[in-house]
């Protein structure tokens, strides 16, 4: 599909976290790359970085859902780069806002000194 | 003095001499009984002479000798010393036996050159033939000995080193034995060896026992050479063209008690050029034996098959792999049949179905001088049937002036390669045909077309029809006369599934079958009565193929293919071939099926996810857009609702997120849930609590947004109460402009534990209520910009009613989008027209109740 031509995923692993960062559009075409990206995930945190993502859709929406059960289940955490006023305002429009783990920068999430840049 | 003599028989010089003996001692004894004056002896002479005409030279000269002392003594008993007469007679006898010795002298020369002209003729015979080398040695040796040697040994070169070739020993089958196999003598000796490494010519005119010692490897060796007893011998280097070939050693031995002399050795030199020569031409004729033969074993050995032909077209040489794929048992046996009958025992046809003529074949073409292109052709075996494919590429071999003397074919057996290409083919085309359609009769019968006439001259497809029978619902042949015949013949003559054999056989057990050499007493068995026998003999079958056709593990229905007036037989690869075929069909068939059951499952589903009409709203006006993305079985999504409740009416627009089956319970249970809620309770917030508490109570994240307005009238004005639950707001157009209602609130399904907030507003007639899904605004344009609600605004403003509202949104939507349509869009327009009558508000209302 040409529309996700311009869209990447780019995962990090850092000890103790992997860092999903998507650059693009997350939308039907998009999520389930993001998803797999996820998906990789097996123990610590687990950062979904929005800075790059300009638009957002409720499949989007679904997945970072999905993400927040899978932490609250496992009991690893999972933390929400802030992303563009417009995708943050959809977390807000749905009512997420105070149930996600919400931080600026990846560093915030994971907290140590190693992953500044 | 020569000593060596040519070989003319010992008898013959015993007679001479005892004949001379026997006129020597008779006249000498009659002379002198004669009286005194009366002498003959001078008659004595003739015993040299007589000796001259049977013995040898020497023994002449010992008569003569003999002769001319009986002369000289008759002066004895004729007391005849001193008469003239005596000395005369002396004169005369010694005269004589001189003439006799001379004459005797030169016969033997004229003797001995006659044997080595003799000698050197058989040797030039010898080259002219064309013996093998050992051959052509046995025949030199018979000429040698005993003629010019008691023992002769030819030695030749042979990769760098001197091999005895043979040896003959006359008289002696166990010293020619013996010497055969004796290793030629070193360089370092008088020899074979020492011959060819320097070019000299050995001569060794007397061989005492030190020399014998000398040259003998081992005691064996030495024992062997012993008995040989040698007495003199020549080794000549053997050259021809300037290559030395070997040696030539001849030897005298005791048997014959001749010696070699000067001029022996120089005819040895001479006559070992000629042996040179014959050996020459015999290893010559022998490399080429060699390479022939090697080059037959080579060609026989090919997998490809090879003959070649004779100006004539007569096939002059073949190979065992041209044998057997011409059906022969042997290569001589193919070259023992006529060519016409050869190839008459096969139909032949181009690659293009032609039949083939004999002067299409390239060797023909080369012959005729034509060009001759490798040529692709396809023989059916008139005998079984068997169809094989093949590539003749012909070369001609031509003399020096150009005239093709030969020509050269190399048939290759490509019928694997056809075979799979063409498996190739049919299957890709049949995969083309299979997807073409979801009409399974239509399919199969571009199936059956594929099939004919490459793999059969006959396709046919049955289906069971669930009554018993096995309708046939394709039938193809390429003549469109016989498809007709043959469905006459299957409507007269329907399968039916009891069958106990046949096609019936393979629906039931699922196992192809084929029968190679159909008789007419097969057919007669298999026949219902005789016009139906009669019908299926008109076809012509020679073999038949049944194989299933499987989907799912069940056999659903039967390819058949029948060969006909091809003549072919079917081979295991075609029964794997159709087998495959008719799997592919199968699952084609099966999914063609499933494919239009689930499309009529999805259609159903769909239908049961949205009203099928909105119902009469009293007071209200309503109009709907429903853009569901994706084909037709892309169930689920976005879905919308008008509900009567009590006082009022519940509208919902919703999303859930996902499409399928999971996506369409969930809409199930999404839009009764709010019905059943709504109409017991009409309150949107209690509405979307409760599918709030369903949904995060079910195992699986199930997400739904939606914006609820229950219309309802207070103190005869329209409100509407707004509710969203992580959906976008609805818009209001009202007097004043377009505003959206309603508060944000948290999506259902994620978290059970949420509260939402209602907003009220009123509606004054003319007033408008847009709910939507974010299809809507999320919709893609030009530079992957969003639809957004400012367009959606844009589309509204100037609306005169619902209809238009969703006209014009429509219409801004797929004026704005590029590309596929990512997601479901839904829009519920409602406007408010009037105050409506009491009954009607009663009505709507107890019908809503009742619902």
């Amino acid at each position: 599909m040409q529309r996700s031509a311009e869209f990447t995923v780019h995962v990090t692993r850092r000890p103790g976290a992997l860092v999903v960062a998507p650059q693009g559009e997350i939308d039907v075409a998009t999520v389930e790359r993001v998803g797999a990206a996820c998906a990789a995930h097996e123990r610590g945190t687990l950062v979904l970085d929005l800075r790059e993502v300009g638009f957002l859709d409720s499949s989007g929406l679904r997945l970072v859902l999905e993400c927040q059960r899978r932490a609250d289940e496992c009991g690893h955490r999972f933390v929400v780069v802030r992303g563009p006023a417009s995708v943050q305002r959809l977390f807000e429009l749905v009512g997420l806002g105070h149930r996600l783990t919400l931080v600026d920068e990846p560093a915030e999430a994971l907290g140590d000194a190693d992953v500044a840049p | 003095m020569p000593t060596w003599r040519p070989e003319d028989g010992g008898r013959r010089r015993v007679v001479g001499l005892a004949l001379a003996a026997a006129i020597c001692a008779a006249l000498a004894y009659v002379d002198a009984r004669l009286p005194s004056d009366d002498s003959i002896i001078a008659t004595v002479v003739l015993a040299p002479l007589v000796c001259a005409l049977l013995g040898t030279a020497r023994d002449v000269a010992a008569v003569g000798v003999v002769a001319t002392a009986l002369a000289l003594l008759s002066g004895v008993w004729d007391d005849s010393f001193e008469r003239a007469a005596y000395y005369l007679r002396a004169g005369v006898v010694g005269v004589g036996s001189l003439v006799a010795y001379l004459a005797a002298a030169l016969r033997e020369t004229v003797v001995r050159d006659r044997a080595r002209f003799a000698v050197l003729s058989g040797v030039a015979g010898v080259t002219d033939g064309s013996r093998t080398l050992d051959e052509t040695a046995a025949r030199l040796h018979d000429l040698i000995v005993p003629t010019i040697a008691d023992a002769s040994v030819l030695d030749v070169v042979r990769r760098g080193e001197v091999r005895r070739l043979a040896a003959r020993v006359r008289d002696s089958p166990d010293l020619e034995e013996r010497l055969s196999a004796r290793t030629p003598s070193l360089p370092d000796v008088p020899g074979s060896s020492g011959a060819v490494a320097s070019g000299d010519v050995h001569v060794v005119g007397s061989v005492d026992d030190a020399f014998v010692q000398r040259i003998a490897h081992d005691a064996e060796d030495l024992a062997l050479l012993r008995e040989l007893q040698m007495r003199s011998l020549v080794v000549v280097p053997l050259v021809a063209r300037g290559r030395t070939l070997g040696a030539l050693a001849l030897a005298t031995t005791a048997q014959s008690r001749r010696s070699f002399a000067d001029d022996d050795v120089d005819f040895v030199k001479v006559l070992s050029g000629r042996v040179a020569l014959a050996l020459d031409n015999a290893g010559l004729f022998s490399e080429l034996e060699t390479i022939e033969a090697q080059l037959s074993a080579a060609l026989d050995g090919l997998a490809e098959a090879v003959t070649i032909q004779h100006t004539e077209g007569a096939l002059v040489y073949a190979n065992d792999a041209a044998a057997r794929m011409l059906g022969f048992a042997s290569a001589q046996e193919l070259l023992s049949t006529p060519v016409q009958r050869v190839i008459a025992g096969f139909e032949s046809f181009h690659e293009d179905g032609t039949p083939l003529r004999v002067e299409d074949l390239p060797g023909r073409r080369l012959l005729a001088g034509q060009d001759a292109p490798p040529l692709i052709v396809r023989a059916v075996n008139r005998t079984t049937g068997d169809e094989r494919w093949r590539v003749t590429k012909s070369t001609p071999v031509r003399d020096r002036d150009g005239r093709v003397q030969l020509v050269v074919n190399v048939i290759d057996d490509i019928t694997d390669v056809k075979r799979a290409e063409l498996a190739q083919r049919l299957l890709a085309r049949a995969g083309a045909a299979l997807s073409a359609s979801l009409d399974d009769k239509r399919m199969l019968q571009d199936v059956a077309q594929l099939a004919v006439p490459e793999l059969a001259d006959w396709c046919t497809i049955g289906l069971p029809d669930g009554r018993g029978l096995i309708r046939t619902v394709a039938v193809a042949h390429v003549d469109p006369g016989r498809v007709a015949f043959a469905r006459r013949v299957a409507e007269t003559y329907p399968t039916r599934e009891d069958d106990p054999t046949g096609v019936a056989r393979v629906l039931r057990e699922g196992a192809s079958q084929v029968v190679n050499d159909i008789s007419d007493a097969m057919i007669d068995a298999a026949a219902r009565d005789p016009a139906h026998a009669a019908m299926l003999k008109e076809i012509g079958m020679r073999a038949a193929l049944a194989v299933p056709m499987v989907a799912g593990g069940r056999v659903i229905g039967t390819l058949s293919l029948v060969q006909a007036e091809s003549g072919r037989t079917f081979a295991p690869a075609d029964v794997e071939l159709a087998e495959e075929l008719a799997r592919r069909a199968g699952t084609a068939v099966e999914n063609a099926r499933l494919y239009v059951e689930r499309s009529r499952i999805a259609r159903t589903l769909q239908q049961g996810l949205l009203p099928e009409a909105l119902p009469d709203m009293p007071g209200w006006s309503a109009q709907t857009l429903y853009r569901p993305a994706g084909s037709e079985n892309w169930v689920g999504g976005d879905f919308y609702d008008v509900v009567a409740v009590p006082g009022g009416w519940l509208l919902i627009v919703g999303d859930v997120a996902g499409h399928g089956a999971e996506a369409a319970a969930l809409t199930a249970l999404a839009r009764h849930t709010l019905r059943s809620v709504a109409r017991l309770l009409p309150d949107p917030l209690e509405a979307v609590a409760t599918l709030n508490a369903e949904l995060a109570a079910r195992d699986v994240l199930s997400l739904v947004t939606v914006a609820a307005a229950l219309l309802s009238e207070r103190d005869g004005r329209a409100v509407a109460e707004v509710v969203c639950a992580g959906h976008p707001r609805p818009l209001l157009r009202h007097a004043a402009g377009i505003r959206p209602v309603g508060r944000f609130g948290p999506i259902l399904g994620a978290y059970a534990d949420e509260r939402w907030d209602r907003e009220t507003v009123a509606l004054a007639p003319g007033d408008a209520l847009v709910l939507y899904t974010d299809g809507v605004l999320d919709t893609v344009g030009e530079a992957r910009e969003r639809f957004g609600e400012a367009r959606l605004r844009a589309a509204l403003d100037g609306a005169t009613d619902p209809d238009d509202a969703i006209a014009r949104i429509d219409a801004a939507l797929q004026r704005f989008e590029v590309g596929e349509q990512a997601d479901d869009t839904a829009v519920l327009a409602v406007q408010r027209i009037g105050v409506p009558d009491a009954a009607h508000a009663a009505i709507g209302a107890a019908g809503g109740a009742a619902r």
